[in-house]
């Protein structure tokens, strides 16, 4: 991890819907999203 | 007679303001499109929220990201306007000035004295200058701040010249691939092609100053953006990395001539706030801005 860049408290109302990217349960959309992105450049650079 | 330094620094001034709170109508278009054409919930939500991020900017004349970039401007001076290496000098203090103003965050971090507040650097590279002579009497300014996170996906190879073209694609489709959902996409793609290790870059950066969709006026060029563009969007990268929405809105490239053992190629890739914006001054310090 780098340090962080800034860090901030917050009092919020009515916060979200969010987007939960990584969760507690081993889901993590960004891995999900650059196993895709890597299938599909392999697709793309034998079609080109 | 009126300060012509003075101009230009109140000029560049107002151009970092405008460039780190405003985005060009083009972008600012695309981006409400994709919100539009998006249909996916994961995708419309990131979209919406930039939108409604970028909206908020302009009202309130903030920076639509903390992140207000390294500052770099390209410059044409006319061979009879006024001052000449005054321009650079006007160009610092703009900096400066603008850094405090805006504000925008201080992003010039010497390697050995730390962080110097200003957003100038202490060894006289940063603001960097892409000067340019050109005849006529006047000045054209265009600032263009970058943010961090998309320079750190930016690529350049060497590739073996036989390869020819079909290698430069390759390249731009893997430079694009590995910036995957890392530099807040959707993306706008420079690539620079030829000169040497150095000027691919340049030339790729220089790209994406030009406004999205308008392609090069050479059409064997054109039809090569084109299709990097729609080939680019099939990896699925989506609005914020997430697969949903549009992943590159535009690729611009720009050819220079290269060495006949060299095939250098330059990929630049901006973040979905592609933020530039440029400016006129005639020798009597007449400001024009130009449209955004």
């Amino acid at each position: 991890m780098n340090s962080a860049e800034c860090l901030w408290v917050y009092e919020v109302e009515e916060f979200g819907p969010l987007t939960v990217t990584i969760d507690s349960h081993g889901g993590n959309l960004t891995a999900e999203s650059i196993k895709n992105i890597e299938a599909n450049k392999q697709k793309i650079l034998q079609e080109l | 007679m009126m300060d012509i330094a003075q101009v230009v620094e109140d000029t560049a001034a107002k151009l970092l303001e405008i460039s780190a709170t405003k985005l060009p109508s083009k972008v600012k278009e695309a981006l409400i499109q994709d919100e539009k054409d998006t249909e996916g919930s994961l995708g419309k939500s990131q979209l919406k929220a930039i939108n409604e991020n970028v909206n908020l900017a302009e009202t309130f004349t903030k920076p639509m990201c903390q992140d207000t970039g390294l500052v770099s401007f390209f410059v044409k001076v006319g061979d009879k306007f006024p001052i000449k290496s005054e321009v650079k000098t006007a160009l610092i203090k703009a900096t400066e000035k603008a850094t405090e103003k805006v504000p925008l965050r201080p992003n010039a971090v010497d390697m050995f004295e730390g962080n110097t507040k200003n957003n100038v650097g202490l060894r006289g590279y940063v603001p960097w200058f892409y000067f340019d002579l050109v005849e006529g009497d006047k000045c054209e300014i265009i600032a263009m701040p970058k943010g961090g996170g998309s320079s750190n996906v930016g690529k350049m190879k060497m590739v073996p010249p036989g390869k020819g073209i079909k290698g430069v694609k390759e390249f731009v489709v893997e430079a694009v691939a590995a910036a995957g959902p890392l530099a807040c996409p959707p993306y706008t793609v420079g690539v620079g092609v030829g000169g040497g290790e150095d000027m691919c870059m340049n030339l790729a950066k220089k790209a994406l100053l030009r406004p999205l969709y308008q392609y090069h006026e050479d059409e064997n060029i054109a039809s090569i953006e084109k299709e990097l563009k729609d080939i680019l969007n099939k990896l699925e990268i989506g609005a914020m990395g997430l697969g949903e929405g549009t992943s590159v809105f535009d690729v611009h490239m720009e050819f220079a001539a290269r060495h006949p053992a060299s095939l250098p190629v330059g990929v630049v890739i901006s973040c979905w706030a592609l933020r530039h914006a440029g400016a006129t001054i005639d020798r009597e310090g007449n400001v024009e801005f130009h449209l955004h």
